[in-house]
């Protein structure tokens, strides 16, 4: 087993806590992915696991080892830096084989194979004689990807590693990545601001937010039933919309009120009981369609033709909300149009927690056994 | 900061690496420098043998004694005068190799190169050239402009010969920080000024030397201690303090006094006063560049 | 209107300023610079070559005809090469020693966290307050107490421990980027190996330009050495100078002679100066 268990970490900085009180669990050769906004603790999480920041209170546990108080080079990390990390003065090459000596006990012809071998996977044979200096971004993020594939680490730490690559090649080092994950199967945290990147390379995704960690899940359920007001604005692009609304029950259903708009959830019933009439519905873009008669009025303010879809913003009963339009509808800023929701899709949240309160999904109960209401009421219909 | 200095833990290792470092201050720096201030309090008779404490004795005697009085001021005027003249010629001289768009490497090295003259050399070859009777400048300035010189007796003229040896060789190393200020400064302005037609002597006194301040208060500290201590090989090869004392500065009264004449426990008393006395300019200086600078 | 004029006239006239290089009063300010900062030399190096009536023939600037003779007499007969040895071996002693002593220091300032670590930088950079003058006296007396007079020890040994080196390589340390020094963390590399493979070749310039301003800065030392070398075979260069002045032949003074041996002087310095200006000139943060 080379999973990564922390417990309780925290760390605080002067009077910043930068990660308050973190339980992560990356599983035995899986990817996971730690994404958040910039500033919400999640590099630090990644420089605690690595020993390059000690932890204030908790403990990291590395293949069921206790490393806590391990210094970084006995740990067994290999970690890849945004900025790539090369030594100006270093051939990709030497590079490579720079730390291996001191960090494995690996012979040199050992260390000549593994090379090689790395350098075929990542193909960049052709380059191992060459200073960074001589090496486009793509090729320096390569070889230092080489680098740590060379040294055979129990596990991988990627700190943003595409961030400086340009959209096109970012893209194209994606696939790679996670076709090398699929290949090696080694144990890795990869931490971006990016979405896309976190939904297309995670087996699992945690949101972190604030120090926090908001959720841990694969990425549809993610995006599927999130498990916080802020997992649901923060995942989607662009994110779910929110908004405050009065909710009141309607036999089995509820029925959330704001403005002249109403929208009916499916068996929410006995939710609107317990939140004492407000709450926070949740709709996403692609889950609100234009249909004459629809409960919901809105007057666009801006349209945005993405060429796939027409992404529509405008106000709905005072609130900001976005609506994701097939593409050339015929709609233009100033219009008010009509719009109805997937009744499947809708969402609610604690107006002061931002804790997920109900999902009206059917078909969430299989992919994980989390509950799918909050304080653990798992039975809805 | 904090990055690094986590690098490597072991207080044991660090101090083992700074060893070397710590020895040689120790031993070679602030040892004989809290030495000199004992030092400064006795008096040595018969050639170094004998000591005995006088408290405060040498420093009322230098204090009284017009000859080193007269070392002090001499010291500061010459000071002046060679801050000032490298200073203005470095300026001149860097302004204009940051002006020139051809060549530019070539006239910088044909400028900085006096960084690399010997005190020592500058001494000679102007102790030769400048010759009352077989200098050839001499020569041809008795020639041109019609006067008698002689600095060999002419108390004035050795201090000014003094102090253009002095200028000679500081000249390139004010050149080399003042092109670094001026390439430091934003292209931008550069640009302004030229888009406001502002002329070049202008740009240089309203642009460039506000903006390179902090370089010139460097400068002038860095120069003032040259002046100090620096000149001592000039002295000694030129003017030996001469004629009457007219170029005896402190630096060279204070050997006389330690190495000719073994008046040790004085010529301590005489390190402390130029230690105290470069100090005290340093700071003043840096007091009037905080408040005047424009950083 | 004038104000459309204005803006109209000013564009041509970077124009013409960039296109027309109009720079003549700019050249010739820099050649006379240039001529009067070298005309000493010039002269010293045209009257090395004449014989001792020629040097006498005042107006006399043509080469001499005593050619390279002055060269030879001084390196051999006045012990010149000498000298120029002990000089040698001094300002390479104090430079390999010196950058090698501030290294370690610097890489314990940069990399290591440590009690009285602001005391200690403070310690080392004071030190520019108190040049030799200022503790000549005992310093000197330290020599002669631990029998160093008139060695190489003393010579190179009060020089070894340097604030500006010091200063200058944790400047440049501190500037390697963070995600360099912490990859070599994970890997777990020593701080020696560190130093040898990682700072060292990535501070080439900044130490080949210490190398240069160290060479020159000890090649050029004239009053300590005065003082505490006594044995004029032990003496430096710059010393020698002054040995030579007594130079010459019934009263008159073989002035060809000397400067003859000024530019000898001059030459080391002005040498790794001309070589090494790159690195130099980076490290006073001047990049060409």
């Amino acid at each position: 087993m080379t999973g990564i268990t922390t417990t309780d970490l925290v760390k605080r900085f002067d009077d910043v806590t930068a990660v308050d009180g973190v339980d992560l669990n990356v599983r035995d050769g899986e990817f996971l992915v730690l994404v958040g906004p910039s500033g919400c603790g999640k590099s630090t999480t990644l420089r605690l696991l690595a020993g390059l920041e000690s932890p204030t209170e908790g403990a990291v546990e590395i293949a069921d080892s206790d490393v806590t108080d391990t210094p970084p080079g006995d740990r067994d990390v290999a970690m890849v830096f945004q900025s790539y990390a090369l030594y100006p003065h270093m051939t990709a090459r030497e590079n490579m084989t720079f730390g291996v000596r001191t960090a494995t006990d690996f012979g040199s012809g050992e260390v000549d194979d593994r090379v090689a071998e790395a350098a075929a996977i990542l193909d960049i044979e052709d380059l191992l004689d060459r200073t960074p200096a001589a090496l486009s971004g793509g090729e320096q993020q390569r070889v230092a990807i080489g680098r740590a594939l060379v040294r055979d680490p129990e596990v991988f730490l990627m700190d943003e590693p595409l961030s400086n690559l340009d959209a096109k090649l970012r893209v194209q080092m994606r696939a790679e990545l996670a076709e090398l994950h699929a290949e090696l199967q080694t144990t890795t945290l990869y931490v971006t601001h990016d979405q896309v990147e976190a939904m297309t390379l995670g087996d699992r995704v945690a949101v972190m937010y604030d120090g926090e960690l908001q959720q841990v899940a694969p990425p549809q359920r993610l995006y599927d039933a999130p498990d916080t007001r802020f997992v649901a604005e923060f995942i989607g692009s662009p994110g779910m919309n929110t908004v405050e609304a009065t909710l009141e029950r309607r036999g089995d259903d509820a029925v959330a009120t704001w403005g002249s708009n109403q929208l009916t959830l499916p068996s929410a019933g006995r939710v609107a009981d317990r939140v004492d009439g407000r709450a926070v519905l949740g709709v996403r873009p692609e889950d609100l369609r234009q249909e004459r008669d629809g409960p919901l009025r809105m007057e666009i303010t801006v349209t945005e033709p993405l060429g796939d879809s027409l992404l529509t913003r405008g106000t709905v009963g005072g609130a900001e909300m976005e609506v994701s339009l097939p593409a050339r509808s015929p709609v233009g800023v100033g219009d008010a149009v009509s719009l109805a929701a997937d009744p499947e899709r809708l969402h609610l949240f604690d107006p002061e927690s931002g804790e997920a309160l109900y999902h009206s999904s059917t078909e969430l109960d299989a992919t994980e056994a989390e509950p799918l209401l909050a304080d653990g009421s798992p039975e809805r219909r | 900061m904090g990055v690094h200095e986590n690098t490597f833990d072991s207080t044991l290792g660090a101090y083992l690496l700074l060893l070397p470092t710590l020895v040689a201050i120790g031993a070679f720096l602030y040892y004989p420098s809290l030495q000199t201030l004992r030092l400064s309090l006795y008096k040595t008779f018969l050639f170094g043998q004998n000591t005995r404490f006088v408290g405060l004795a040498n420093f009322a005697e230098l204090l009284s004694s017009q000859t080193y009085l007269g070392s002090v001021g001499l010291t500061f005027a010459f000071a002046a005068i060679v801050v000032a003249g490298s200073l203005a010629i470095g300026l001149f001289v860097a302004f204009l190799l940051y002006e020139v768009s051809d060549g530019k490497a070539a006239y910088l090295v044909a400028a900085i190169w006096p960084y690399a003259l010997p005190t020592a050399v500058a001494g000679t070859v102007l102790l030769f050239l400048a010759h009352p009777s077989v200098g050839i400048y001499t020569h041809y300035l008795e020639a041109w402009f019609g006067v008698e010189l002689d600095w060999f007796t002419v108390g004035w003229q050795a201090f000014a010969v003094l102090a253009v040896a002095a200028i000679w060789k500081q000249v390139g190393y004010n050149v080399i920080f003042m092109l670094a200020a001026l390439n430091n400064v934003p292209e931008a302005l550069n640009e302004a000024c030229e888009l406001d037609g502002v002329e070049t002597w202008r740009r240089l006194v309203r642009v460039y030397v506000p903006l390179m301040s902090p370089t010139l208060v460097f400068l002038v500290v860095i120069n003032t201690i040259y002046a100090f201590f620096g000149s001592f090989a000039l002295i000694d090869l030129m003017t030996q303090g001469g004629p009457t004392n007219a170029t005896n500065l402190m630096i060279y009264q204070l050997y006389r006094d330690a190495f000719q004449f073994n008046n040790l426990g004085l010529a301590s008393a005489e390190s402390v006063i130029l230690f105290v006395l470069v100090a005290g300019l340093t700071y003043v200086q840096l007091r009037v560049s905080d408040r005047y600078a424009h950083y | 209107m004038s104000h459309e004029t204005q803006d109209d006239a000013a564009p041509s006239a970077i124009t013409d300023a960039t296109l027309v290089p109009e720079q003549w009063p700019v050249h010739a300010g820099l050649i006379g610079s240039i001529l009067l900062m070298a005309s000493p030399l010039l002269l010293a190096f045209v009257m090395s070559t004449q014989t001792v009536p020629e040097v006498y023939d005042i107006t006399n600037i043509g080469a001499g005809s005593d050619g390279l003779a002055n060269y030879l007499e001084v390196l051999t007969t006045y012990e010149m090469a000498s000298y120029m040895l002990n000089s040698l071996v001094m300002s390479v002693v104090v430079t390999v020693g010196k950058i090698a002593v501030s290294l370690l220091a610097a890489v314990a300032l940069v990399f290591y966290r440590f009690r009285f670590k602001n005391a200690i930088f403070f310690l080392i950079l004071f030190t520019l307050m108190v040049p030799v003058p200022v503790r000549i006296v005992p310093l000197y007396e330290l020599m002669a107490a631990w029998g160093w007079s008139n060695t190489l020890l003393a010579l190179t040994g009060p020089y070894l421990a340097s604030a500006t080196a010091v200063f200058l390589l944790r400047q440049h340390f501190l500037s390697i980027p963070d995600s360099l020094v912490e990859s070599a963390k994970l890997d777990g590399v020593g701080p020696l190996r560190f130093l040898w493979d990682v700072l060292i070749p990535m501070s080439r310039g900044m130490i080949s330009g210490l190398g240069v301003i160290t060479f020159i800065y000890a090649w050029n030392q004239y009053l300590w050495p005065l003082i505490v070398i006594s044995d004029q075979n032990k003496q430096v260069v710059q010393v020698g100078m002054k040995y030579l002045q007594s130079v010459g032949n019934a009263g008159q003074t073989d002035w060809g002679l000397i400067m003859a041996g000024a530019v000898l002087t001059l030459l080391p310095p002005l040498v790794a100066l001309i070589a090494f200006r790159g690195p130099l000139l980076e490290t006073f943060g001047l990049a060409e």
